[in-house]
């Protein structure tokens, strides 16, 4: 077990460099995920934002458009001055801007102009306000070219009814999303980020040619040697895993644990776990030397937590990017979570179709360990 | 020229240099030599400010040594025990980089980069890559990047470890080339034979400390021995091994796997002595050395172990 | 001191790995993002399967679901079937919802997605244009068909802008905080260069330790080689972004050069900075440089839009401070907004940083004697 013992000590020696990886990479999950449930996208109850309105008009109409979003959000009024705008905008006092241009009548009603408006970029929540301005824009058009005055027109805008929803109250089904899926979304990348950096770091170590040529040389095998380092680094793993249940369980405690589906969960994320050690290791002894580590291991965490819907819900990605990112196996780990959330417990043919995903998972781990196999072999022939 | 006082540098518990005091003339070749871990690649380093001494004074040209006291740095060029070449340079960028740190004028140090390599014996390989030279050549590219630009002293650390006979004969030529032109060499090693052979001063280190110093003659006057004689093959019974160790100028002798080594001050006629007695006894033996003592043999009766380990 | 500038550069661009992966990896990661969310404006949404369950005739309602349907969005896919049908395939998740056709039409979901929000949106609309031809027959009836010509008449009716006047991709701006992280990407080069310094580290640092070239000049040296090259990687990840991408960067070339030649110089300062603390060993100096860079690109919103909102509200210090932060938004005055002010603001901050760290990075290595070689 030298082999084994050797690993471990070049782990424990840069251990300071792994607690280091482990906190950042771990406080950046907790944050995204914390985010990530406040911008929940689909939510129904249509929450209150901030609308600032700059109003050139100052019409009947420019009014009337204003008490009516007054009733859904909170609406300010700021002055048309470019800058005065921009800095509503950059200090998030306000989400959402409103441009009433002049002669709003004339323009927007009339000529059918687009009214403009400006966005926090990248919320969700702003979508639901062009669809509620919209709605008021085109009945105020219809309510005019029905020959409706404009203050009729407005008044029979204020108006809107809202929609009768009725919820399935199925037992099979969640209604709300469950918090802890946001943490779980963000698992992958906490893996392969600390995984790929620390163990590409250690095995570059055991690059160094003399050491190579040395290990070859020795009177272990290249298989027990291999198979050695993969159990050194499992230990890593092994820990890293641990302490991201823990994780979950600390900060959603009773929720989680009394949840039905927790093992479901649990052996997605120990399969994850599998993928991203598997991968890792392939990757540190591929790579040659540091910045190359650095480039691949950003590409692989990043990247395919990017490709595979960990940052962008898988919801609202482009599915032909999904279709090809069916090759990266964080796509299966991504695909089983989301369909986690929506159940309290399974029925039957989805539970059939996660175990499917499950497989797959296992197989990308078989294939990366055989290539890790391969490739040392392969290297100590060449 | 160079003044080294009292000098004292511990690695926690473990004391590498050991109060060191050196002194170094101009125009010599002054040869360190000594076992590994005796301290020589400590002391150097320290001479040149990269490492932090606990006490002592060290003085370069009359001048104290800092880290910052360029104007001293200009007068020394170093030749360090591990390549120091840049893998991604060719020969002559290397050595033209490494001149360019001391010579700025662009003609001179073209002149001096051409000469350097021409003294190495580096011509055929000015466009070639470090990684595609031999053991010798890289060398020598060593040594042509620490002294292209003629300084006035010259620091060599081990520079022939590990290094084909044909380069070393080549680089300890060179050596002294250097010093005919006017530089002071400092040459560590712990290859005896090399230092005998052109160093003009010698100190001799062990656990920091310099423990003998002189000429090679000064040096072997030092020792009580004089002669060594081995004779091989040879057959003693108790008695004539104590016959032996009464004769005249005999005082040390060891026998062992039919092998007789004898030590003998400095007097004539030693190995007549003794195979006349050889004669005298009908012994037959096998073949016989006769030996002038070397630095090793100093060494090893200063400090009774062997220079080479 | 050209003569060290020339051969320092010399020395990094013969060696592939310092040029390739510096260059190629953000260049990846711009096409990866270029994928993940090119499209995602062009709400590319999968047709909605739901349920049509006749309780009680309502034609409007059916003849509204049709036009939904045919029309060019393909939005929802309609599939008559019985009331327990409809609930089993909701309960299976073979549809998402269940459209009741009655006098007053009802609709049953069974989760919160996309999908079910389409469909409520889809009866909100229903029953305001029923609403509003209601109103329109009591108050107005003459007018009833000029109002269904208008109603069917939809346009585009708000439309996003920048405030500068041009039209933006709200997705820019993960492309802005990925020329920081591009920026910042810098520090490993700078890390690598000032390592040949380090004496304790290799037999060629020492030798160039002992030259009588002034450390400043070394170190100086070092840096600019380095940041030109950090430099040009970031100018190839701009001019990707913008010719070959065709993204939101077609504000002024010559701004968004400037204030990325501070980030790069930051970046690479930084590197050189981290690398000379010589106390800590290699990995440990690794790791703070990717903790740091990746924690600042992830403050300033690289992989979660949002960040920098949430930073702005409980700790706007930070990004104030947070050279990734300053670097996007900088991008962002320049693309999208016209702010000269706050550009200026940020470039100068940038530029006082990486001096400071300059100058931090001489004096640590400036007389440095080591304890151990």
């Amino acid at each position: 077990m030298t082999v084994f013992k050797g690993y471990l000590k070049i782990l424990k020696k840069n251990l300071g460099m792994l607690l280091i990886y482990l906190v950042i990479f771990f406080a950046i999950a907790i944050a995204l995920q914390a985010s990530a449930r406040k911008e929940h996208l689909g939510t129904f109850e249509k929450t209150r934002i901030n609308v600032a309105v700059a109003d050139r008009d100052q019409s009947e109409l420019s009014r009337g458009l204003i008490r009516y979003l007054s009733t859904i959000h909170n609406v300010s009024e700021i002055s048309s001055e470019p800058s005065v705008m921009q800095e509503e905008l950059f200090y998030r006092n306000t989400s959402y801007i409103v441009q009433i241009p002049e002669n709003f009548y004339q323009t927007c009603i009339e000529e059918e102009e687009p009214l403009s408006v400006t966005k926090v970029p990248g919320s969700y929540t702003s979508f639901y306000v062009d669809q509620q301005i919209s709605t008021w824009i085109n009945s105020i058009r219809t309510y005019t070219a029905a020959g409706f005055s404009l203050k009729e027109a407005m008044d029979a805008s204020m108006e809107l009814p809202a929609s009768e929803v009725t919820m399935y109250k199925g037992t099979e089904n969640n209604l709300e999303t469950p918090p802890y899926i946001y943490y779980f979304r963000y698992v992958p990348y906490l893996f392969l980020a600390v995984l790929s950096y620390s163990m590409g770091y250690v095995l570059l170590a055991f690059q160094k040619e003399d050491i190579l040529k040395r290990m070859r040389a020795s009177a272990v095998s290249l298989r027990r040697q291999n198979m050695e380092g993969l159990l050194a680094m499992f230990m890593l793993g092994a820990v890293l895993w641990l302490i991201s249940v823990a994780g979950v369980c600390v900060l959603f405690g009773k929720e989680f644990l009394t949840s039905p589906l927790i093992g479901y969960y649990i052996l997605n994320t120990a399969l994850m776990l599998g993928i991203a050690l598997s991968l890792s290791y392939l990757v540190g002894i591929f790579v040659k030397n540091s910045n190359m580590l650095n480039g691949i291991s950003n590409l692989l965490s990043l990247g395919m937590c990017f490709l595979c819907g960990a940052f962008v819900p898988m919801s609202i990605m482009n599915k032909s990017v999904l279709k090809i990112a069916q090759f990266l196996p964080v796509y299966w780990y991504e695909s089983i979570n989301e369909t986690l959330a929506q159940y309290k417990t399974l029925p039957v043919p989805v539970a059939e179709e996660i175990w499917k995903s499950m497989g797959i998972e296992a197989m990308f781990i078989a294939a990366f360990v055989f290539m890790i196999l391969a490739i040392s072999k392969y290297k100590q022939q060449g | 020229m160079i003044h080294i006082e009292n000098l004292v540098k511990r690695y926690g518990d473990l004391v590498a240099l050991n109060h060191l005091n050196l002194d170094i003339k101009e125009g010599e070749i002054f040869g360190l030599l000594g076992p590994n871990g005796s301290g020589k690649t400590t002391a150097i380093n320290c001479l040149l400010s990269l490492l932090k001494y606990d006490k002592g004074d060290i003085e370069i040209f009359g001048q104290k040594m800092t880290p910052d006291n360029y104007e001293v740095k200009q007068q020394i060029g170093i030749v360090l025990q591990n390549v120091a070449v840049f893998d991604e340079l060719t020969v002559y960028e290397n050595i033209d980089y490494f001149c360019g740190l001391y010579i700025h004028d662009k003609n001179r140090r073209r002149e001096l980069v051409e000469e350097a390599i021409r003294f190495v014996g580096l011509e055929d390989y000015r466009k070639t890559r470090p990684q595609k030279l031999s053991g010798g050549l890289l060398r020598r590219l060593n040594i042509a990047c620490g002294i292209a630009h003629k300084p006035r002293l010259i620091i060599l650390d081990e520079p022939t470890v590990a290094v084909d006979p044909q380069s070393r004969n080549k680089i300890l030529e060179g050596i002294q080339e250097l010093n005919r032109q006017g530089s002071t060499i400092i040459y560590t090693s712990h290859y005896m034979e090399e230092v005998e052979q052109i160093c003009t001063r010698i100190a001799i280190m062990d656990h920091g400390r310099v423990i003998a110093s002189g000429t090679t003659e000064e040096l072997k006057k030092m020792i009580k021995t004089g002669e060594t004689i081995t004779v091989e093959a040879l057959l003693l019974t108790e008695k004539q091994l104590q016959d032996i160790r009464n004769l005249p100028h005999v005082f040390d002798v060891h026998y062992e796997d039919q092998i007789l080594t004898l030590r003998c001050t400095g007097a004539q006629h030693n190995l007549i002595r003794i195979l006349n007695y050889l004669q005298s006894q009908n012994l037959t033996f096998g073949r016989v050395f006769s030996e002038l003592p070397t630095l090793n043999d100093v060494f090893l009766e200063i400090t009774g172990k062997q220079l080479r380990d | 001191m050209l003569h060290l500038i020339k051969y320092n550069l010399l020395v990094k661009l013969r060696n592939f790995n310092m040029v390739f992966w510096p260059l190629v990896f953000p260049l990846i990661m711009a096409t990866f993002f270029f994928f993940a969310f090119g499209n995602l404006n062009d709400a590319d949404f999968e047709t909605v399967q739901v349920a049509l369950v006749k309780e009680s005739a309502n034609p409007v309602f059916v003849f509204f679901l049709d036009q939904v349907q045919s029309g060019d969005s393909e939005l929802i896919a309609l599939h008559e079937m019985s009331e327990k049908d409809a609930l089993d395939a909701l309960s299976q998740k073979k549809i998402s919802g269940i459209y009741y056709e009655q006098a007053i039409p009802d609709l049953t979901l069974n989760g919160q997605g996309i999908p079910e929000s389409i469909l409520q949106s889809v009866l909100e609309s229903y029953e305001n244009n029923l609403h509003t031809l209601q109103t329109i027959l009591k108050k107005h009836p003459s007018g009833l068909l000029s109002a269904l010509r208008q109603m069917s008449d939809t346009k585009e009716l708000v439309r996003e802008v920048s405030l500068g006047g041009k039209t933006i991709d709200g997705n820019s701006q993960f492309f802005y905080a990925l020329v920081a992280m591009g920026c910042l990407y810098g520090c490993f080069i700078g890390f690598g260069s000032v390592i040949t310094l380090q004496a304790n580290l290799t037999a060629l640092a020492a030798r160039r330790c002992i030259t009588p070239t002034h450390k400043l000049k070394l170190i100086l040296s070092e840096q600019i080689a380095s940041f030109l090259l950090g430099y040009a990687d970031v100018i190839v990840l701009l001019l990707y972004l913008r010719n070959i991408l065709n993204l939101d960067f077609q504000g002024q070339f010559g701004k968004m050069l400037i204030i990325s030649l501070f980030g790069s110089l930051i970046g690479v300062s930084m590197g050189l900075f981290i690398g000379s603390l010589s106390r800590l060993n290699e990995g440990i100096k690794i790791g703070i440089m990717l903790a740091i860079s990746m924690s600042c690109c992830f403050l300033s919103g690289l992989m979660n839009g949002s960040m920098k909102d949430t930073v702005e509200k409980h700790a706007p210090i930070i990004n104030r401070f947070n050279p990734a932060a300053l670097i996007s938004d900088a991008l962002y005055c320049i693309n999208v907004y016209d702010d000269a002010s706050r550009y200026y603001r940020n470039l100068i901050t940038l530029i006082v940083m990486s001096a400071a760290l300059v100058l931090a990075s001489f004096l640590l290595i400036r007389r440095e004697r080591y304890d151990s070689i």
